[in-house]
């Protein structure tokens, strides 16, 4: 391990300003001259830096949720607006008749004019007008003939009504809006399956160079222990050669040169 | 128009929800980040910041402005980390991502880089997370601060609640267990 040794006053608070500039100016001026003539600041702070490098390595994978607790708790969406438009319009049709049906709803009976309901907002507009019965007809007759006329003028005004909420933009914007769903669906299916593929390959490309690199750490020990052997052979050959050399050499030397 | 934390905060004591919820876009990632290195766990490090948030948002008319509203966000998740770890009774393990493997590592890289390299970077990442996981608590929390928050020493101390020079200290000292945690796994 490095020796880091120095007796600089306050080194490793000094030190550590200075790795993250964080430190004054003034010390920084002093310290930086101190580097330039001490082995042992300037190894350590190339140290410590090449930590920071490892350190930035580490990210943090991004939250997947970006919900505000707030809204979690407080929907920012009414309940309603996920209801589809075309059952919204159903829905106001519905109360509409109905409120008007009930809102103007007037019950009269008299002797002089029988029993008489008359429903909806223009009362007085559709009012039958005031008709001389036939001597013979019963008095019945006449409020039922008047009625029908008023029920059949307000059919025709629900239905006129309903046509007109059926050729309105809402079920245009609507279809458009399940256009536009659809596609984000499909857009979406193909970003999974293109980002599966993508990982496929990834797996066999990580898989293939695993295979490569077992691959190789076995030939190498396979030439390795070849080469063991090799040199275990060939060392008992030449440890043979050499004790018949060794053997051999003093009586091939000639007694006077061994004097 | 931006505005500035403080004028978010006091909108959203008025309150104005949507102020609020810019707060929470604007520093969820940076809460999130810190939940993830001090606690090791994506799923424990989401809880930790939404708890954090909701716990702001309801001592927001608390806040008096004495202090930045994130050494204020900070200190609250701080806090709800420590009392994680106390309460599972156990000592951060800080670990890949659950769903994160080398493949999917390698399936994120950039066009450019080689599989070596993604594979070499992924080494380095794990080595540099095994290393925090050694530091003790204070150490880990004083690097993680300064080196992904950017905080100064002061900041730190100040929510730390311990004097400067300690902070400094512990900086060193972390850092000098890193180097050499790190130079063991480079051999």
């Amino acid at each position: 391990m490095t020796d880091f040794s120095c007796s600089y006053p306050d080194r490793e608070a000094v030190l550590v300003g200075y790795l993250y500039d964080d430190i004054e100016p003034s010390e920084r001026v002093a310290f930086e001259t101190h580097v330039t003539v001490c082995l042992a600041c300037r190894a350590e702070l190339a140290e410590m830096r090449e930590v920071r490098t490892s350190l930035a390595h580490w990210t943090a994978p991004a939250p997947r949720s970006h919900q505000s607790p707030v809204t979690s708790h407080q929907s920012s969406v009414a309940w309603w607006q996920s209801v589809p438009v075309w059952a919204q319009v159903a829905a106001a049709m519905l109360v509409l008749g109905v409120s008007a049906s009930i809102a103007n709803l007037d019950i009269r009976y008299d002797r002089g004019h029988g029993l008489n309901v008359t429903t909806g907002w223009s009362r007085p507009a559709v009012q039958p007008a005031p008709q001389t019965p036939p001597a013979d007809a019963a008095p019945w007759r006449a409020e039922l003939t008047a009625m029908r006329e008023q029920l059949q003028t307000e059919m025709r005004a629900q239905t006129a009504s309903v046509r007109a909420a059926n050729t309105s933009p809402a079920p245009v914007a609507q279809a458009a809006a399940m256009d536009a769903e659809v596609l984000r669906r499909v857009g979406a299916l193909i970003d999974q399956s293109e980002k599966k593929q993508e990982q496929q390959l990834a797996l066999h490309l990580v898989q293939l160079q695993k295979d490569l690199s077992a691959q190789r750490t076995g030939d190498v020990r396979r030439t390795n222990q070849l080469l063991q052997n090799v040199m275990n052979t060939y060392g008992d050959e030449i440890a043979k050669q050499q004790r018949q050399i060794n053997y051999l050499l003093p009586a091939a030397v000639p007694a006077s040169q061994q004097r | 128009m931006t505005w500035s934390d403080e004028e978010l905060v006091t909108r959203s004591i008025g309150g104005d929800a949507e102020s609020f919820n810019q707060l929470v876009l604007r520093w969820e990632r940076p809460i999130y980040a810190l939940a993830y290195r001090t606690l090791g766990r994506e799923e424990d490090a989401r809880d930790v910041c939404q708890e954090t948030f909701l716990r702001a948002y309801r001592a927001l008319s608390g806040f008096r402005g004495q202090a930045k509203f994130s050494s204020w966000l900070y200190r609250i998740a701080l806090n709800l980390c420590r009392d994680w770890v106390r309460r599972q009774r156990r000592t951060p393990v800080v670990q890949l991502p659950e769903d994160v493997d080398v493949m999917e590592l390698a399936a994120a890289r950039e066009p450019t880089e080689a599989i070596e390299d993604v594979v070499a970077r992924h080494d380095l990442t794990r080595a540099v997370e095994r290393a925090m996981a050694k530091l003790p608590e204070e150490q880990r929390t004083a690097i993680i601060l300064k080196e992904y928050h950017g905080l100064t020493f002061q900041e730190i101390a100040d929510l730390a609640g311990c004097p400067l020079s300690t902070v400094k200290t512990r900086l060193y000292q972390g850092l000098a267990v890193l180097r050499r945690e790190l130079g063991k796994s480079d051999q």
